[in-house]
């Protein structure tokens, strides 16, 4: 059992301690923040639903060279980003990614908004992986900077400056991009 | 949508526009059985984990299992530990004369206690997943082999107080020990009002500032102040005085040091004599900043293991192995 409001470090004390059952309440916390990371990274639900779930049981087995000195959050993204990473290097350049769950959430006759998402997608997934992982951390989930900088292992200077040049990059991507007929 | 719509390009060229519109973008949910599909493999990869040994392989080809190794190794060090407070190997004859009063000493060490490292109940917490979740992290294994850190943890009062994220936070804050460490600082924590009056928002807010000198010094002003709780607080006379010392005003006035009186255990934990041991530690700060400790302070058979002779000898010797496994 578990308290939304128990700290992450209080859960992976218990967990620490044997204590199993506290590993859901950091699985019930991040699984939305992990996944829709892991969504705009590799571009695939299926991928993304693997990567995830690999991630977590990853974390849990990994626990005890957790660093308390560093956030947890960051130390759970940085484990999602780098089975994405082997996901994506694993994965067969021909091999194409289905984007039907963009129009998840969004209205039937929204048309439009379903294309957009779906654009914004397209264009993410023809970024670099080093642009792409900047923008997805900093626009898809509540890190920080300096957060942000720990999970990619990068100063943070480096990490607002790729972030600008990504945005960039983005920019021009969706600047050439038509709503298809 | 009109034909005109769909045949314009999307204007998302700009930075600030392409940050504003993936700012649009939705979150998708996630697999309804995400939870429970992670929570599954965790079982089962743990129920398997508990089923293998995990063999290791050495340069010279021969397989050990792990756990068979970490026991082979712990009972290594507890013989040499033991061997070695019993004086063995004696000295060869013709050198008594020069270490006598070594051996003399040496000797007197010898006791009941010291043997009792193979107790059953020290064994089996040593040999608890626990334990080995706990050693693998440094600083909570060199703070715990300290006696005054045992002796403190020891305390159920201190251990309970400890559970309190709160409490550890605060202990984990070197101006918080050190003032703590000040009998004074106890004393005036000690006393449930001054507790209450100093966990008041207002209160403290008003004691924090510079206007505190004023107040410290002049009774009219101390009158003056609308808050019953901050008039309470500068009318008694030991918190004035530690409100005049930079030092314990800083820590008193402090929000860490606000949220731990919040424990209830807080208090219990001041009057234990072993506090003060623990808090003045090397690697204390480390060890109630460690996730690893949390679960400890529950754990069944932990007070009994740190109150057995042979807990320190049997940390120094898992520092060691641990050591030995890094090289």
């Amino acid at each position: 059992m578990y308290t939304p409001n128990e700290s992450d470090e209080t859960l992976v004390g218990r967990c620490l301690a044997g204590d199993q059952a506290a590993f859901e309440g950091i699985v019930v916390r991040y699984q939305r923040g992990l996944f829709n990371v892991a969504l705009r990274l590799l571009g695939s639900y299926e991928d993304a639903r693997d990567c995830t779930q690999t991630a977590f049981v990853k974390a849990y087995e990994h626990l005890d060279t957790f660093d308390a000195s560093q956030r947890f959050v960051s130390w759970i993204y940085r484990i999602l980003r780098n089975e994405c990473l082997n996901a994506l290097r694993a994965r067969r350049p021909s091999e194409p990614v289905s984007l039907e769950w963009a129009a998840a959430g969004i209205p039937s006759d929204s048309l439009m908004a379903f294309e957009r998402n779906r654009a914004v997608q397209s264009a993410l997934l023809g970024l670099t992986a080093d642009y792409r992982e900047v923008i997805v951390l900093r626009h898809f989930t509540e890190l920080s900077y300096d957060d942000i900088a720990v999970t990619l292992g990068i100063p943070v200077k480096t990490v607002k400056s790729r972030l600008y040049s990504a945005r960039q990059r983005l920019g021009e991507v969706l600047a050439e991009w038509r709503v298809e007929r | 949508m009109n034909e005109r719509e769909r045949d314009e390009p999307l204007s998302f060229g700009k930075p600030d526009e392409v940050a504003r519109m993936l700012g649009e973008v939705q979150d998708v949910d996630p697999p309804a059985d995400l939870v429970g599909t992670v929570m599954a493999r965790i079982s089962s990869g743990a129920a398997a984990r508990a089923r293998r040994v995990e063999p290791v392989q050495f340069s010279g080809g021969k397989v050990m299992a792990k756990k068979v190794l970490w026991s082979v190794m712990g009972a290594a060090a507890a013989v040499l530990i033991v061997l070695k407070i019993a004086g063995y190997p004696p000295k060869s004859e013709g050198t008594e004369g020069t270490i006598g009063a070594a051996q003399r000493y040496q000797a007197q060490q010898i006791s009941d206690a010291d043997v009792k490292l193979t107790d059953a109940e020290l064994q089996a917490f040593l040999q608890s997943d626990a334990f080995r979740k706990l050693i693998a992290d440094k600083a909570v294994r060199e703070a715990l082999a300290n006696k005054d850190v045992q002796k403190a943890l020891s305390d159920p009062a201190i251990r309970a107080a400890l559970a309190s994220d709160d409490v550890r936070k605060a202990l984990s804050d070197e101006q918080v020990r050190h003032a703590l460490a000040d009998e004074r600082v106890r004393r005036a924590l000690a006393d449930e009002q001054i507790r209450k009056a100093l966990a008041n928002d207002e209160a403290r807010k008003l004691i924090s500032g510079d206007a505190v000198k004023k107040a410290l010094s002049s009774e009219d002003a101390r009158k003056a102040i609308a808050n019953e709780q901050a008039r309470f607080l500068l009318a008694n006379d030991q918190v004035r005085f530690l409100l005049a010392n930079d030092a314990s005003h800083r820590v008193l006035t402090s929000d860490v040091m606000a949220q731990a009186l919040a424990a209830r255990s807080f208090a219990d934990m001041l009057a234990s004599p072993a506090l003060i041991g623990m808090l003045s530690a090397p690697g204390a700060a480390d060890m109630l900043a460690s996730p690893a400790l949390i679960g400890m302070l529950s754990a069944p058979g932990f007070a009994q293991a740190l109150a057995a002779p042979g807990f320190s000898a049997a940390m120094a010797a898992a520092d060691a192995a641990a050591g030995a496994r890094t090289n």
